[in-house]
């Protein structure tokens, strides 16, 4: 076996570029093994070898030759860079104009809401209040949502006339979820990457119905308080909520935003759900 | 005294002749824009870099493209030039870089260098090795031996060349490569490692 250092020491040896010593140990050291000897007698074939390539066919070279090339470097005259090659740098800047304003995040035309005020108040007090989830809240000054969702555990059967004293008597945890409709033509309209944010970052929904009723938050904020205040772990079903209107099924998905804080984000979890699991009433 | 006055005045003559014409004053009266004696460098080192660069591209056009090249690029950067390095060790350095980017260039032309070199080895390994014409047998080694080195990557080349054809020290190598001379005995162990393992067939390896 002939290990690196041997490897060295063995070209060294046969290009001659150890001192006398040296080779005497090495040759001391390889006397008994063939291998080495074996190698040792390759590089010194090789050095021969490369004697070979030694010799050169003269060269063409002149002085001439030489001058010529000189003076046509010093003649070479740079030729200022074509007028259309900056051309493309105000293209570059429209299309990139034109890309941002046709990507850009649609502005909110109304406030986000999710929930009542009064039910904002009810959720525990957050580090960034005032950033992404008072958001989801409205204002006092809001409009009251009327038109509302609730989730069902089973498909129930649309009651066009809902009693609204079942309401606290029927809610559940499955209550805390208040849900807005977000139909399809409004989300397609949002670009993709600020709903990719929305979803990671906040509860960012439509509303597609806001009716004038004020009577419909106070429903509403029954709905959720009574849900906050409850710790009932067993689901119950919830038939219907107050519906101010005929209640119908939503023929479009649906997101019901929770109330629980997603911990790496501080995002609403939001869950989108179909229409048969869902009672659209309002 | 006469004599002797005379005698150190030719002396000085003599020493000032030598001394007009050695690198440094060529290079420094070159700088001063007299292009003769920038020729005479030429005349005088153009062998030595002819050599250079033909050992270290497989064609002679090509050396010569590359000879003019860094005479042409050692006119061009005089002013450059610190007389700490012999002025052959600056030029030299020159030409290795330019043979390290032609290589780079042609890299696809390199490949197809590489098949031939192997097809060479295996000429002369696997198919018919008895030549009837015994002078013939260097010519076939040697073409086969230069094929291997134009296939060794260029910075093995290089220091093979430096090493173990132009014969130079290895102060100057590590002048010419930038580095220790620690580090070019290292380059120089692993490049003839490299070319012993590619022609090993044609050294009679047995193993």
């Amino acid at each position: 076996m002939i290990n690196n250092r041997l490897h060295d020491r063995l070209q060294q040896l046969a290009n001659g570029e150890l001192d006398p010593k040296q080779e005497a140990a090495v040759r001391a050291e390889i006397s008994q093994n063939p291998e080495a000897l074996s190698l040792l007698s390759q590089y010194t074939e090789l050095r021969s070898s490369l004697t070979l390539l030694q010799d050169v066919p003269p060269d063409q070279l002149s002085k001439e030759r030489l001058r010529s090339k000189l003076l046509g470097q010093a003649l070479r005259t740079e030729r200022p860079a074509p007028l259309w090659t900056w051309f493309w740098m105000p293209t570059a800047a429209a299309a990139m104009a034109f890309v941002v304003y046709f990507n850009r995040t649609k502005p909110a035309e109304a406030p986000n809401i999710v929930g009542s005020p009064s039910l904002a108040s009810n959720l525990p007090a957050r580090a960034d209040q005032g950033s992404t989830l008072s958001k989801a809240f409205a204002t006092p000054s809001a409009k009251p949502l009327t038109s509302y969702v609730a989730k069902v555990t089973t498909p129930a059967p649309i009651s066009s006339s809902v009693d609204p004293s079942n309401v606290e008597t029927n809610t559940g945890p499955i209550a805390h979820e208040v849900a807005v409709l977000i139909p399809k033509r409004h989300s397609g309209e949002i670009a993709r990457s600020a709903r990719r944010h929305a979803k990671a970052h906040e509860p960012t929904s439509n509303i597609a119905d806001i009716p004038a009723d004020a009577t419909a938050w106070s429903d509403l904020n029954n709905v959720a308080r009574t849900a906050l205040n409850t710790a009932n772990p067993e689901p119950e079903k919830v038939t219907a909520l107050a519906a101010p209107v005929t209640a119908t099924t939503s023929p479009e998905s649906i997101v019901v935003i929770s109330n629980s804080v997603d911990a790496d984000t501080g995002a609403q979890h939001a869950t989108e759900e179909t229409a048969s699991n869902v009672l659209v009433g309002g | 005294m006469f004599g002797t006055s005379t005698a150190v005045r030719m002396n000085a003559a003599v020493i000032g002749k030598l001394d007009l014409d050695s690198d440094a004053s060529l290079v420094k009266r070159a700088r001063e824009g007299e292009y003769e004696a920038f020729e005479m460098l030429f005349e005088r080192h153009r062998t030595l870099v002819y050599r250079f660069a033909y050992q270290m591209v497989p064609r002679r056009d090509d050396a010569e493209d590359i000879v003019q090249e860094a005479f042409v690029r050692a006119y061009q950067n005089l002013h450059k030039y610190r007389d700490e390095a012999k002025f052959t060790t600056w030029l030299l350095r020159i030409v290795t870089n330019l043979c390290t980017d032609q290589a780079r260039m042609s890299q696809r032309r390199t490949n197809l260098e590489q098949q031939e070199a192997q097809g060479a080895l295996e000429w002369m390994t696997i198919g018919d090795t008895e030549d009837p014409i015994e002078n013939l047998e260097e010519d076939r080694r040697r073409f086969a031996l230069r094929k291997a080195l134009a296939a060794l990557p260029v910075h093995h080349r290089t220091v093979i060349v430096l090493r173990d054809l132009q014969e130079k020290e290895y102060p100057e190598i590590a002048q010419i490569l930038g580095c220790t001379v620690g580090g070019a005995k290292l380059r120089v162990l692993r490049a003839r490692r490299a070319l012993r393992d590619r022609i090993a067939p044609l050294l009679g390896d047995t193993r």
